[in-house]
């Protein structure tokens, strides 16, 4: 079927580092796997430490040991700040391990966006993805990503390489792919919607 | 050296021998051995406890029956649940196209399929594994292309493997080898 005349499409050129991976990664997980998340795991193990020491004014009563509450509390408190300082750091890692295990990720690439797919073209490979592979977008400050396929990580495209009006037709075009499935970080407020 | 071309259209069980192959890779022998030697830890604790008339019946009730899950069904239960998933994924088509052309020349190989082409120099293939049954070339951690061997005369086969062995070096890795090919 012919493409529609005003069907909105960009081209991108770029070069992919393993920082801006990361922080896609990153961003992608979040909404990929929300009960994944940092703060939700540590809430869980702040609602566990709580639960615990709950339990130490009824071991007191009961003339129970009061150590084994108070030491689930501390355990758990101890988790929690694990959690909140190690997460971060455990999955940049990973993403880092998988960026650095697949040169293809680090090539130039010219990147086409159309309203049905992507497309990627580097002097090793091309590949053309539809959005409804993907399970998700997001748009961070710095790039919009695309997330959920199988085969490859996220499909990152920088906005470093985008003119104003380009980044405002991806916007158009990931709103129209992934209509409640596109989500914002770093500014919040309304979400954006198609064809406003 | 003359390239060889690969032609093949992946089914349900093409992906099911990937899966296994995958998880031979993420399992290796090792793990498995010594899940089987727990279990027959387990097993002489549990037959430890009527022997010597020890007091803890409800512990060697547990030991039994980590032993019994860790000696005999914890991997037959691992391949269903392989096999399971790789079905299921087929299905839903998330092992994508089918149909595809890959293509080992002597300094690159090609990949052909529907949505994506690429000619990708071996030393960029993160490795190569391969079973008695399927190859797996690895773009990178969790990036996989495979190639049924059925899809291949026995001469190619050869042709192939001298082929990865010469140019991949360490990152090709067959089963039952005792270390990475020299």
């Amino acid at each position: 079927m012919p493409e529609a005349k005003n069907s909105p499409k960009i081209t991108a050129v770029q070069t992919l580092t393993e920082e801006e991976y990361r922080g896609a990664c990153r961003a992608a997980a979040d909404f990929l796997f929300p009960r994944r998340r940092r703060w939700v795991r540590v809430c869980l193990c702040l609602s566990a430490a709580g639960l615990s020491a709950s339990l130490i004014p009824a071991a007191l009563a009961a003339a129970a040991p009061v150590w084994v509450p108070a030491g689930l509390c501390g355990a758990f408190a101890a988790l929690a700040a694990a959690v909140w300082i190690f997460q971060p750091v455990v999955r940049g890692r990973r993403a880092g391990r998988v960026f650095r295990s697949c040169p293809l990720m680090a090539l130039e690439a010219k990147l086409t966006l159309t309203r049905d797919f992507a497309e990627a073209e580097s002097r090793c490979e091309r590949f053309r993805k539809y959005w409804t592979e993907f399970s998700l977008g997001v748009e961070t400050p710095r790039a919009f990503i695309a997330a959920g396929a199988p085969g490859r990580g996220p499909l990152i495209v920088k906005k470093a390489g985008l003119s104003p009006r380009d980044a405002e037709t991806a916007v158009r075009i990931f709103s129209g792919a992934f209509g409640l499935r596109f989500y914002r970080t770093g500014k919040r407020g309304r979400r954006r919607r198609w064809n406003p | 050296m003359e390239p060889v071309t690969v032609r093949f259209a992946a089914t349900a069980d093409d992906a099911v021998r990937m899966r296994r192959a995958q998880t031979k890779l993420a399992l290796p022998r090792a793990y498995r051995s010594a899940a089987e030697l727990f279990g027959v830890l387990f097993l002489l604790l549990a037959a430890a406890v009527p022997v010597f008339r020890l007091p803890n019946r409800w512990a060697a009730a547990v030991a039994a029956v980590c032993g019994v899950f860790l000696l005999f069904l914890w991997q037959p239960l691992l391949r269903a649940a392989v096999r399971r998933g790789a079905q299921a994924d087929f299905a839903a088509g998330r092992f994508g196209p089918p149909a595809q052309t890959v293509r080992f020349s002597p300094d690159e190989v090609e990949f052909a399929a529907e949505g994506y082409e690429g000619r990708v120099p071996y030393g960029m293939l993160y490795f190569a594994y391969e079973d008695r049954s399927v190859l797996l070339l690895y773009l990178g951690i969790g990036e996989c292309r495979a190639v049924p061997l059925r899809a291949m005369a026995p001469e190619e086969r050869r042709r192939v493997e001298s082929l990865l062995k010469d140019r991949m070096k360490q990152k090709f890795m067959q089963e039952g080898a005792r270390e990475w090919t020299k």
